[in-house]
């Protein structure tokens, strides 16, 4: 069952081998692709029939038009679907940080050292969305680009308070008030 | 019985309206055609129609306003959210309604395009912005602009009192002349754009489409002059190009086409030379003379 | 709630843009909302701005101001303006705000085609009314464009229509976008049957947009390639069909009719049951009902034709489908009626509109069933009593619906709550001068008087002249809209995270924090 938001778990033991905090990225993504399907079929059908009214009386210009306007349907179901295929999980352990993306290509994950790890919110600029990255040495992993603005800025701030900056490294136990909202209904 | 009941107590209804709404600025005219008539008698059906509705349901709803004011202390009754007999009823009583206006509607649209047996064919020619009349098989045709005096009152920054000119907007100089008790057809059609012809009395209003013909007919039962306008936007002087029936006695419609034909003739010997088709004939100025 | 709270300590270091950047790149569905509901507000107050030229025009009989060309172009121009500029995007601006809260999504499907649908609009209203700077003045053919009238406009005739394109495509990438959110992006739990009615009949909506705005943006197509490349579609003059456009029009021009009242329903279905503290009566019923008128609404079509000369059968077909769509929306009018039985009612500003709307739109349902019997259409058509008709279901229909929707959201908003006395103030004088304005012109269109007439006979003075007033006093009054708005974005009251804790609001908007949080829902909340 398709589920969104962020989610939290912790870990008590094992704390040398084991993820201390983890964060599951998850977008709302309520059409399953079948649905999908039927409904640009049902939108599909209505305009087509009507166009294929107007062609028959020889009023062909509706075609084209109804023709781009499915594409563009198609197109944003298309992308908006694309939320179903991506996970992305942030593992933050003691010492290391993994990044584990699913998406529709597949699975990659990616390990950065905690006390180099930086968190980096990357204004828009022009008609680019923010970004989030985790960086060090050069190398840098982007988190959330498929949250909204918003979004991506809450989680930036968390993942700064958990990430810490240079050796200023937070403690992760006991969970701060922020962490337990995410706990708090799940 | 009930019938009777109900006929008088509608009747009641009826007479309490003030006798100015049947004839008046208020309401639709009952006009002097048999169709014109009906058309009256169905508009003031479905709008009785659609005063009883209101007053079952605005007074529900005044009802429910006054009654269950939170001020006096209403509770709301969480439980009615669902009933499908009542909402079973209240689809199928309108259905109910709705077809028993839909019957005489129907009876009346069949009778509205009925066409035959005409007595007098005109064909009715619209143009940005004056209408043209052709009487066929009759040899008359003209054409019909606003008066000259509604004309010159209309023009921007005129200067006239426009409550002083004579059935202001609603006067043209060449009337369409038509004997009374005699079932006209009209064919009409547009020259240039789309005009709409209606005269309200005849509760007659049908489009001249270019490229289409329309028909519409009416029998006027009572000698007179029927004004109406343009009823589609044709253009800057849509509000500008009304039409005026004459209706006249059958004899003195006779004489009054006979006069027209003579003119006509003479007109087309005069304008031989010229060799043109000179639709346009001298001002019919005999209509007016004829009443 | 957990998540409320826990939000407002994030509030001071939410990191915005700012500046024109925050308005020209918005991809954040409450910046873009908020653009569209100002933008809407000001093509109101112009498209009004038209209507009172119209009215001083006729308060009296003779032309006193304006040559009738131009009078024609106010008319088009109003008509336009009030349909694609206003009554549209306030909608689509409601929309934009209320549906990812209603349905608990972070933001609409695809913000950055919202961007784009909103900013399209400045751009075709700066064409649709440079065209009124151009030789030959703005359009004048009415809003319905028929040839072969169209056709004989100057240079406003291409910049109206493609001013119209991109209105079209405006409102086509608006519905595609609410479309997949409401489909997409909907809260885990929040299944189609527990979907706010606002959404109910905005997916409706977006569904009758989808189906019928290729049909629009063709029909002016082959106009424009009819007048410049000498294309015969509807010109008679080469053998065209100029009916066949009336059909093409309408086909698409009834549905639109539906697209400017069901988002009204809708919000009508939120504030009643809100302010009479119970559950909206039948809400399946209302979905029901929701989708009939839109099935209907593209069989009924040539109803706006009846004098074009159609068949008898095809006058029959219509004047009974038209006919039943009285059904599915006294289905409405009765649910919400039944919704206030044994209620327990106040009148806050938004219900005092709302109830305005249940009356003044079921008058106008009532003429609209008087206008479906074929013969007395006859009489009606092109009349002002069609003008009263139309009116009716869209001021204190469409418009009135809109304005109930502000004042209910409008402390959701801006975390004030607005001035109470000036709002029932403003609901008074609305109320009483919009039927001032348009009850007299019922009479006009029945005595005989035609629609797009600049001028006219002297029989019609008195009812002109009492609805040319009424018009005024609407007009003036809606500046107090403005100045309640204006005051409570700027001041007020702290509005709590339930607005209307006193009464019942049902909706997931109201377990945000007021104003709501520049994100909403960190966490999907669970709907029981």
């Amino acid at each position: 069952m398709p589920h969104n938001g962020a989610t939290e778990s912790h870990s008590h033991v094992d704390v040398a081998t084991r993820p201390l905090r983890r964060i599951e990225l998850l977008a709302n993504c309520s059409l399953s692709a079948r649905d999908a399907r039927r409904l640009f079929a049902l939108c599909a059908g209505s305009a087509l029939t009507v166009a294929a009214c107007c062609v028959a009386n020889g009023y062909w210009p509706v075609l084209p038009f109804a023709g781009l306007e499915l594409v563009l349907l198609g197109f944003a179901l298309a992308v908006s679907l694309k939320r179903r295929h991506y996970v992305q999980t942030v593992d933050i352990g003691e010492t290391g940080i993994t990044i584990t993306t699913r998406d529709s290509h597949g699975e990659r994950a990616t390990r950065f050292s905690r006390h180099w790890a930086k968190v980096t919110l990357r204004d828009p600029r022009g008609w680019q969305p923010s970004r989030l990255l985790i960086e060090s040495h050069g190398r840098a992993c982007e988190i959330g680009a498929f949250l909204t603005e918003e979004r991506r800025r809450a989680l930036g701030r968390r993942l700064s308070a958990l990430v810490g900056r240079g050796s200023d490294l937070p403690a992760l136990e006991p969970a701060g008030r922020e962490d337990s909202r995410d706990c708090g209904e799940q | 019985m009930l019938n009777r009941k109900f006929a008088s107590v509608l009747g009641g209804l009826l007479a309490a309206v003030p006798a100015f709404a049947y004839e008046s600025s208020y309401n639709m005219p009952v006009g002097v055609t048999p169709i014109s008539r009906e058309v009256h008698g169905l508009h003031m059906l479905i709008f009785w129609v659609c005063v009883a509705i209101a007053v079952v349901v605005f007074g529900a709803m005044i009802y429910s306003i006054w009654k269950f004011r939170k001020s006096t202390g209403a509770v709301a009754d969480q439980t009615l959210t669902h009933s499908t007999q009542v909402e079973v009823v209240w689809t199928v009583i309108p259905v109910l309604i709705l077809i028993s206006m839909a019957i005489p509607a129907a009876k009346t649209l069949v009778k509205m395009e009925d066409t035959r047996n005409a007595e007098l064919t005109v064909k009715v020619i619209g143009y940005q912005w004056k209408w043209q009349y052709d009487y066929l098989g009759k040899g008359v045709a003209f054409f019909s602009t606003l008066s000259a005096e509604s004309n010159q009152a209309r023009q921007l920054d005129s200067g006239v009192d426009v409550t002083q000119v004579k059935d202001y907007l609603l006067d043209v100089d060449h009337p369409l002349v038509v004997p009374v008790d005699t079932k006209v057809r009209l064919l009409l059609t547009g020259n240039d754009v789309i005009h709409s012809w209606w005269v309200p009395d005849f509760a007659v209003k049908k489009d001249a489409i270019p490229g289409f013909i329309n028909e519409a007919w009416f029998k006027a039962e009572k000698i007179g002059r029927y004004t109406g306008q343009c009823a589609e936007l044709c253009g800057r002087d849509h509000g500008f190009m009304p039409i005026v029936v004459q209706v006249l006695s059958k004899e003195a419609f006779a004489t009054w086409l006979a006069a027209q034909q003579e003119a006509a003739k003479a007109a087309a010997a005069a304008a031989q030379p010229a060799a043109t088709t000179a639709m346009t004939t001298p001002a019919p100025a005999s209509a007016a003379a004829a009443l | 709630m957990a998540h409320a709270d826990t939000h407002a300590h994030d509030d001071h270091h939410e990191h915005k843009p700012s500046g024109i950047g925050r308005w020209l790149f918005a991809t954040n569905h409450k910046d873009i909302g908020t653009m569209y509901l100002v933008f809407a507000l000001g093509m109101f107050f112009l498209g009004g701005a038209m209507a009172l030229l119209i009215r001083l025009e006729l308060f009296k009989p003779g032309m006193q101001y304006f040559d009738p060309q131009f009078y024609n172009s106010l008319v088009t121009t109003h008509a336009l303006v009030m349909i694609f500029g206003a009554v549209m995007p306030a909608f689509v601006g409601l929309a934009n705000w209320m549906i990812p809260m209603q349905i608990g999504a972070p933001d609409m499907a695809l913000p950055r085609m919202n961007n784009y649908s909103f900013w399209i609009l400045p751009f075709a209203f700066t064409l649709l009314l440079s065209s009124f700077a151009t030789a030959g003045g703005g359009p004048a053919g009415g809003w319905t464009l028929y040839p072969p009238l169209s056709l004989q406009g100057g240079t406003s005739f291409p910049l109206t229509i493609f001013a119209i394109h991109l209105m079209g495509a405006s409102s086509i990438m608006g519905a595609i976008n609410v479309i997949v959110t409401i489909m997409n992006m909907r809260a885990p739990g929040m299944t189609l049957l527990k979907l706010p009615l606002f959404c109910w009949t905005w997916l409706i909506t977006a569904y009758l947009l989808i189906a019928v705005m290729p049909v629009l943006a063709g029909a002016v197509t082959m106009l424009l390639t009819d007048h410049f490349f000498g294309t015969s579609f509807f010109n008679p003059a080469g053998g065209g069909d100029p009916v066949m456009f009336q059909h093409i029009f309408w086909f698409f021009g009834h549905p639109e009719v539906y697209i400017l009242i069901l988002p009204a329903f809708g919000i009508v279905s939120e504030i009643i049951p809100t302010f009479s503290r119970k559950p909206l009566f039948g809400y399946d019923a209302m979905v029901y009902a929701t989708a009939s008128i839109a099935f209907l609404s593209f069989i009924v079509w040539a109803h706006h034709m009846f004098t074009v000369g159609m068949p008898l059968a095809g006058q029959m077909f219509f004047m009974l489908s038209t006919m039943l769509i009285a059904v599915p929306t006294g289905v409405k009018v009765f649910n919400w009626t039944t919704t206030m039985w044994r209620g327990s009612l106040s009148f806050e500003p938004p219900m005092l509109f709302a109830l305005a709307f249940l009356f003044l739109f079921t008058i106008g349902g009532f003429s609209g069933l008087m206008l479906a019997i074929a013969p007395a259409d006859f009489q009606y058509q092109d009349t002002y009593f069609v003008v009263a008709h139309f009116h009716y279901v869209l001021v204190p229909g469409a418009v009135f619906a809109i304005m109930a929707g502000v004042y209910f959201w409008l402390p959701k908003w801006t975390g004030h709550m607005y001035d109470m006395a000036l709002a029932k103030w403003h609901f008074w004088l609305s109320s009483i001068s919009v039927n001032v304005l348009f009850f007299p012109q019922h009479f006009l269109g029945l005595a005989g008087m035609p629609r797009r007439i600049p001028d006219y006979n002297t029989q019609f003075t008195d009812w002109n002249m009492v609805s040319s007033v009424g018009g005024l006093v609407f007009g003036v009054s809606q500046l107090l809209f403005v100045w309640v708005i204006v005051k409570c974005v700027s001041s007020g009251e702290r509005a709590t995270d339930k607005v209307w804790s006193d009464a019942m609001p049902l909706g997931l908007e109201w377990t945000l924090p007021s104003p709501a949080p520049y994100h909403s829902f960190e966490d999907a909340p669970e709907v029981k």
